[in-house]
Formats: structure tokens, sequence, C-alpha cells
């Protein structure tokens, strides 16, 4: 089912005088079949927007279409959508086969079918023989595939998730996700999700939207947001980065020692956000090159040939992170984070390189 | 240090004996059993409070006489039963008034207080805490006003002395208990397992049916005893629009206090007693029976 | 199309008060019954065609000698009673958090009281401490008492005891009935936090439990005031005979055959229902402020 939301917008609150707008002309498409991510940080109004595509709220303004069919009008309980909840909502009153059954159950199948389909959704997601057991006695991983069996269970033109993941050890995300992925897969179903995890968003989605503050700021396939991210949160959302704030003149954003290129951005106050990833850093002087090659033989960590020098910076710390090492470098007021083979000398000057494919420049909101 | 341990370990050891039997199936930490002693003492105390009145009443429902100072009656006799259970009594026929009107009162209150709640619990709308205000107000004037100036407006309306009528007086008094208990119950519950279920395809009658119905039992069956049992006991509103016509147990029972028969007025209060209490333990029953599996509501 | 989303909304917004609307009508006819009683006591009764409003029989209640000791005994019986009953109903209640409460602990402690009527509960106490009862013989056996008459009488006392004695007995265990639940929550969850913090179980009991509960207990007793000072059956079957409380008061002149004394009770009935509506305000605004709190 191809999903349509147009121009949503929805405010909430006691009274109208203290209404927060919380969706603001919110459109997007999720193609038959696809998986699409809301991505946002907490208040960004995904959730909320999962909820008025499923009919739980109803919004102010705009439509849901499926396959180009306005559904306002129907009640949630018509619109015949999957939803799984971060917080499970397995019914504690029924057993795990009757939870999974119950869409069925309310679209009128028999009960021995109905148990028999349950029992075959219990084995797809790995809990065979897990029908009799009551919800409570399930781990936290458990009771989300059951209600992920439950969601899929009444055949669904659509699966939405809000959250699936969030509340599961980070060891059984990876095990559910490619759960989901594989469910998706196989039942062709299009799916939306709702994360504030963007490289989560990244791994799963045919396409990404993001939203800020109720409104879509980008929305795309997923190389798109990591490549060309519309936004600094979208742009600082993805791994570790540093954010510097500085100036833009002439098409060069300027922080203390610092130069990158900015190639279209207008001249003003902006941002700039370096990711880690593509980050080095090398002596400002060859002489100090032993401080930071540390006991290394081959002496200074490998510069990347298309590394861009952006400028120096005075080390003030380093600390080690595992694998690597990390140089706290000051600029102005903020930390420049690079990593590097070798602990640095604090105070010493450093010169730093950039991938430009790992720099965004934005304009500063006044 | 070491010399005070003895003591301590004497101390606990008897705090743990009055625990008695009750107290002893469950381990516990050591450094509360002392409190616990005192907390089982006063819940001993309130027990005894309760069941020594009604042992009493018991004993009273078949004394024939019990001459001062004696602590124990002389002579027993089944007067008093002979006299309840006797045709002049008519104990089944009001009997079956008080428990009619009193299950009737239960339903209506817990069908109408269930709907409030749902209202006051699930929407916001204008006027909402005038609503949760009114629900209360029964609480707060007295029932006999009520009673007194209603009294023309229902011999009016033909509803005076109509088990109708009694009813819905008894419901009103019932609303606002059962109002509280449905509230607090729907807050905290939430609207989490009714949405999933809408989602699930269930239309609003199957969603209240096969999950807001079943998760809320306990409360709808707490709700429904505290009714039952205001209704039950209810003195001076059915006196006064029943205007004698309505006979409830509570009723016919009252005579034999101001009057001072004893053995007539214990054996009625044993009667009531135990009607109440099979009601009581019906609903508890039944609330077992629905609640197979353990809910959240129970674990608080 | 936009018309069917209306109409969703529109659904949406009548439903509160259609779920509302039969609790509203039993507290119409509550409020119909206590106003229609109010104005006939302003010798308002268009049943009989009269439909004057006259200030006579508010007056005549108002300067009866026996209304200032009515009123004043009447309150006292509440103020007395509820405020037993909130004491005894918070070391009952915590006690029964600190044993964990079984179902049968449960039936004996709170339920049984629950459902004893009011008149059970007169026929318990006189049978425990009238005369006759139970409590002056034993004291006899020990020496106490030389005989029933030197026992103070439990029915007709100037001081209402025994009506106080039967309110204790009632609305002790209502009063747990309607904190335990809350009480156990609130003390499973900050009794421990505030143990680690250093405080000792009693002070944890009234820094922590205690006030966390008084919204709960608030109500409790406004609603064991309320029906303290308005009820009928306990004060006519065991108060004295002067001063009489309010409602048995009005009672009396209720049941004259004359109407000016139908009016007259009218007028006490709304002198009742001045006091309590005071409390009711009291109790809106506790409820305000909880609501605010939240």
């Amino acid at each position: 089912m191809r999903l349509d939301v147009r121009g949503v917008s929805l405010s909430l609150g006691e009274r109208k005088r203290d209404a927060r707008k919380i969706l603001d002309d919110v459109s997007f498409t999720a193609p038959d079949g696809a998986f699409v991510s809301l991505l946002g940080e907490s208040g960004a109004g995904k959730s909320t927007l999962l909820k008025v595509v499923a009919g739980i709220l109803l919004q102010d303004e705009g439509s849901v279409c499926f396959d180009g069919r306005v559904v306002d009008g129907l009640p949630s309980h018509k619109r015949n959508l999957g939803f799984v909840f971060q917080d499970v909502r397995l019914f504690p009153h029924m057993s795990v086969a009757e939870n999974v059954a119950y869409p069925l159950r309310m679209a009128g199948v028999v009960k021995r079918e109905r148990l028999a389909r349950a029992a075959d959704l219990l084995e797809r997601v790995a809990l065979a023989g897990f029908g009799d057991r009551s919800p409570a006695t399930l781990s936290g991983g458990q009771a989300q595939r059951v209600a992920l069996a439950r969601a899929l269970a009444g055949k669904p033109a659509a699966l939405l998730l809000d959250e699936p993941f969030s509340g599961l050890d980070e060891s059984l995300r990876e095990d559910m996700r490619s759960l989901v992925l594989r469910l998706h897969r196989e039942e062709g179903v299009t799916c939306v999700m709702v994360t504030h995890d963007a490289v989560e968003a990244l791994m799963m989605s045919d396409v990404v939207v993001a939203l800020d503050a109720g409104r879509v700021v980008q929305a795309g396939v997923p190389q798109d947001l990591y490549e060309r991210p519309a936004t600094r949160k979208i742009a600082a959302s993805f791994g570790d980065c540093s954010v510097l704030s500085g100036e833009v003149r002439g098409g060069a954003f300027r922080a203390a020692g610092l130069a990158l290129p900015a190639p279209g951005v207008r001249d003003g106050a902006a941002v700039a956000v370096l990711r880690h990833c593509g980050l080095s850093l090398a002596p400002a002087d060859a002489s100090e090159a032993p401080a930071f090659a540390g006991a290394s033989a081959s002496g200074v960590a490998p510069v990347p040939s298309d590394a861009l020098a952006i400028g120096e910076a005075t080390v003030r710390c380093g600390v080690f992170a595992g694998e690597s090492y990390l140089a706290r470098l000051d600029v102005n007021d903020e930390t420049l984070t690079v990593p590097v083979a070798a602990l640095p000398k604090p105070g010493s000057t450093a010169s730093v390189f950039a991938d430009p494919g790992a720099c965004f420049v934005f304009s500063a909101p006044k | 240090m070491s010399g005070q341990e003895p003591e301590v370990e004497a101390a606990r050891a008897a705090s743990a004996g009055t625990e008695g039997p009750a107290g002893g199936g469950r381990p516990r930490r050591c450094r509360r059993r002392k409190r616990n002693g005192a907390a089982w003492a006063l819940v001993a105390l309130q027990a005894l409070c309760v069941v020594g009145p009604v042992a009493i009443i018991v004993l009273w429902a078949f004394t024939s006489a019990w001459p001062w100072p004696l602590l124990f009656p002389e002579t027993f006799t089944t007067r008093g039963v002979e006299e309840l259970f006797g045709p002049s009594q008519r104990l089944g026929e009001v009997l079956a008034t008080s428990v009619g009107i009193a299950l009737a009162c239960a339903l209506l209150t817990v069908v109408v207080a269930t709907m409030a709640a749902a209202a006051l619990s699930r929407y916001r709308f204008c006027g909402r805490d005038v609503a949760r205000f009114a629900v209360l107000v029964p609480f707060l004037i007295p029932a006999t006003v009520f009673a007194m100036g209603v009294q023309v407006a229902f011999l009016r309306a033909g509803l005076s002395g109509t088990v109708v009528g009694v009813v819905v007086c008894h419901a009103i008094v019932a609303l606002p208990y059962a109002a509280l208990i449905m509230v607090d119950a729907m807050q905290a519950a939430g609207s989490r397992l009714e949405d999933q279920a809408r989602l699930c395809g269930a239309g609003p009658v199957r969603v209240w049916a096969t999950v807001t119905a079943p998760t809320l039992a306990p409360a709808l069956l707490s709700a429904a005893s505290m009714s039952y049992i205001l209704s039950f006991s209810q003195y001076f509103l059915t006196l006064l629009v029943g205007a004698g016509k309505v006979k409830t147990l509570a009723l016919v029972m009252f005579p034999y206090l101001s009057s001072g028969d004893r053995t007539i007025a214990s054996a009625y209060g044993i009667v009531f007693l135990a009607a109440t209490l099979a009601v009581f333990l019906l609903f508890e029953v039944l609330l077992r029976r629905q609640v197979s599996r353990e809910i959240d509501y129970f674990n608080g | 199309m936009v018309d069917r989303l209306a109409l969703r909304r529109a659904g949406r917004a009548v439903a509160p008060y259609l779920l509302m609307a039969p609790a509203l009508v039993l507290v119409a006819v509550f409020l119909y019954g206590v106003v229609g009683g109010v104005l006939q006591g302003f010798g308002i009764m268009p049943f009989l065609g009269r439909t004057d409003v006259t200030f006579e029989y508010w007056q005549q209640v108002l300067t009866r000698p026996d209304l200032a000791q009515s009123v004043s005994f009447s309150f006292y019986l509440a103020l007395a009673s509820s405020l037993w009953a909130l004491a005894g109903g918070i070391v009952l209640s915590a006690a029964l958090c600190a044993v964990r409460q079984t179902r049968l602990v449960a039936l004996v402690d709170v339920q049984i009281p629950l459902m004893c009527a009011h008149i059970l509960v007169v026929l318990f106490m006189v049978s425990l401490f009238s005369g006759s009862g139970l409590v002056p013989r034993v004291l006899h056996c020990l020496g106490l008492v030389a005989a029933p008459s030197d026992f103070p009488s439990i029915v007709g006392d100037a001081s209402g005891w025994g009506v106080l004695a039967v309110y204790a007995w009632k609305e002790v265990p209502f009063v747990a009935f309607c904190t335990v639940a809350l009480m156990s929550h609130v003390s499973d969850r900050f009794g421990e936090a505030a143990a680690t913090l250093g405080a000792s179980p009693l002070r944890t009991f009234f820094t922590v439990t205690l006030p966390l509960c008084k919204g709960a207990l608030m109500k409790a007793f406004l609603v064991v005031f309320a029906f303290a000072f308005g009820a009928y059956e306990v004060p006519f079957l065991l108060g004295p005979t002067l001063p009489k409380a309010l409602p048995v008061l009005a009672y009396i002149e209720f049941q004259n055959p004359d109407i000016a004394n139908r009016s007259v009770a009218m007028a006490l009935n709304g002198v009742m229902a001045l006091v309590t509506t005071v409390a009711a305000i009291a109790y809106f605004v506790v409820l305000k402020r909880e609501g605010k709190g939240r």
C-alpha cells in the first residue's frame, strides 16, 4: 500500500490558549512496499505523526491517504494497520497465542484457524511453543517479538512501528532489526518506523523522513541524508562529530585558526559540523613529530590523500578511546575532537586535516 | 557492641513469635521484624474489635436469659430464629426485596459511574472540572437533606413507594463512591491497551468487552460491592422514598433496635451480615474467575 | 471527505458529554431534591399553590433557642468522629501496609466494617457498652463497676459517646479503605529511598508517606465529616434528648402533620446544607490544588 501524508497539521493543548503546534504542514510519501523511517529527536512530533496516520489522533488540517484514497473519515479500527508500540502493550489477561490471534478474532476468523495462524506467526518470530505462556512471563525482547507477530497477524496494509527497539538492550536490537527487515521483505508490507537513532534509520530504510519541531526538514534515500544533510541536526546525528561556531565570509567558514570551504553558504554567523571519521591531525612543526607519534615507528598519523589542511589548533588533552586516541583541541571556547593514533602532547599546536565530504557548514539561526 | 547483640536477638525472637502463623510464611528482613510486630498487634486489635461484637450478636440471638453480671448467658432459646423465620416476618420477601434493590442499585451505579469515569479520565472537555465536582456532590450534602426534599417530588412523580424510586435514590448516594473508584482505576490503567486493541481492528464495543472490562474487573467489582453495601444498609432514604411500602431488611430491623428486643434484633443482625457477606463473596468468586491470570492492577 | 473528518472530530467532542449524561441526570435529581427542599424552607411549595417567598420559617428557626445547641452538637459529633476516624484510619492503614495484608486480613479488618450498616453497629455497641452489655459485666468482675447504672449510659448520654463509638467503629476502616492502596504504593516507592537517605521508619512515614497521601486523607476526612454531620439514624438511636442532632430535629419537624412545621424542617435542612456546602467548597479547593500539583 502506498501511504501519502499531505499537509498534516496538529496542535495539542488543554485549551486554545496554551495549544502547541506539534505538527506543522507535514507531507511525505511511503511507496508501496517501502520501509520508511521518521527520524527526529524526542519532541519532534514523529510519534504524533504516526498516531495521526493510525487514526488515534485527529489532525487539524491535511489528510492521510492509503493508495490515493483519503482515510480521514475512518476510525483506527477500520484502517487495517499493524502497530507496534515502544511499550509493547500485550494484553495481560490473554495468553501469548490469544494476543497474536486478537486481530484475527476481531476480523471474525474462527478460533481453530486463528490459533493455527498465531502458532505459525510465533514460529516465524522464533517463539514456537510460547503460545500458552502469559505475557508477564516473557522477557523484553520476546514480548516485542510477540507484539510484532500480533501486528502482522491481521495481514495489515501497512506496519507502523513506534520506536520498537528503544526499550531493548543493545545486544537484542540488532537481532530485532534483522527480524523486522526479514518480515518486511517476506510480507512485502509497507513499513513506517519512528526512530531517534539516525544510524538505525540509515541501515533499515528505503526512505528517511527527518522531522524537526513538527516540520519535515529533509526526506530522501539514506545516502542523501548522510552525504547532503539539510540541517545541522541531521548532519550531527550520524556518529561522533564536533560542532564549531564561527563565521562565513566569501564562501569560507572561519573559527579561530581554522578555515573550511563553505560554498553557497551566505555570509554571517555559521556552525560547522565535522564528523570525526573524516578528520586527522599532523604536527604543525616537524620537530614535534615524535610527540604525536609516541612509540609508533611510522611517526605521524596517516593523512588521507584527499584531505584538506584546514588550519591549526592547540591540543588541550588526549584521551584513550579504545581502538584509537582522541585529541581534544581548543577552538575558541569549543572543542574539536580528532581521532589520532597516539596520545598527543598537551599544549602543542597541530595541523588539522579534514575530508571535505565529512564537513558541513550551515548558517546559524539568529 | 557485641554485648548488646544477644538482647537484640532475643527481642527479634520475641517479636517473631508475636507474628504468629499468619506472618510466618514469608521470609522477611530481620530489621523490619520489630516494626511488623507492632503492626501485627494493631491489625489483630482491629480484627478483635470487628469480630468481638459480631460474636456477641451471634450469642445474643440465641439467648433467652443473661442476668447481670454473668459473663456468659444462662439459658438459650431459638425464639429469635423462630420468630425471624416465622410467617409473620416475611423474611424471604424482605430479603428478596433488599437484595434485589441492592443488586439493581449496584448495576445502575457501576454503569453510570464507569461511563462518567471514562469521560473524566479519557477526554479533555470544557467543563470537566465542574463535571468531576458534580459527581462528588452527593458526598457533601447529607442524604437526609436530599431525602426530605425529594419526597414530595417523588410522590408527585409516582416514584414514591416504588422499588424504582428507591433504587434511583440509592444509586445517587452510591454514585460518588463508585465514581471515585472507577476514575482512579481508569486513570491508572490509561488508554494504552484500548488504543492497541483499536489498532488490532476492534470497534468501541468490542474494545470494551475484550480489553477494558477484563482489565478493570477488580475495580468494577470493588465499585459494585461498595454500591451494593451502601444500598443494602441504607435506612433513612429508604424510609422516606419507600414510604413504608418498600420494606428492606434495614427498615424491618430498625424497630427492634429502638424497642430493645435484643434477641430478635440480633437475629436480624446476623441475617443482615450473612446476606451482605454472601453477595460480597459471590463478587469475589466472580472476580477470581474473570481474572484467572494476574493483572498489573493487583500488583499495584 | 473533509466532512467525515469533521464528523469524527464532532463525535469525539460530544462523546464525553454523552458519557457524563447519566451521572449528571442522577446528580440533577439529587440537586432537585436538595434545592426543592431548601425552597420549601422559604415557603415555596408549588404543589400546594404557595409561591411567595417568606423568611418567616428561617426567622423562626434561627431564633429558636435549641438551634445553636443542635448545630454545635452536630458539629461536635461530626468533627470529633471525623478527626478520630482520620487518626485511627492512618494508624490502621499504616499497620496494614506494614504487614502486607492478605485477603483475610483485609476482609476482617476493613471490609466487614464497611459491610455493616450503621444501625447494625448501633446494635454492636449497645451489646458491648449498655448497662447490661459485656463491658460493664467485665468491669464488674474486675470490681470496678458495682451496678449496671454505674456505667455511663451509651444511650442518651449528653456527651454522645455512643454515637462517637459507632462512627469510630465504622469510619476508621473506611478511612483506611480510602488510603491503604495509595499508602502501600507510596511507602514501597519512596520509603526505601528515604531510608537510604538515613531517615528512620517513623520519620520516613511522617515526612514522605503521609504528605503524599494527604489528598486521599483529606477527601476521606471530608466525606466522613459531611456524613456524620447529616446522618439521622445513629443520633436518633443513641443521642441525648437534648440537645438533639440537627437531622433528628429536622425529621421531628418534618413528621409533624402541620405544613408550617414542614417548612421549619426544610429551613433546618437549609442550615445543614449550608454547613456542608462550606465543607464542599473546602473540598473543591483541595481538588483544585491537587490538580495543579499533577
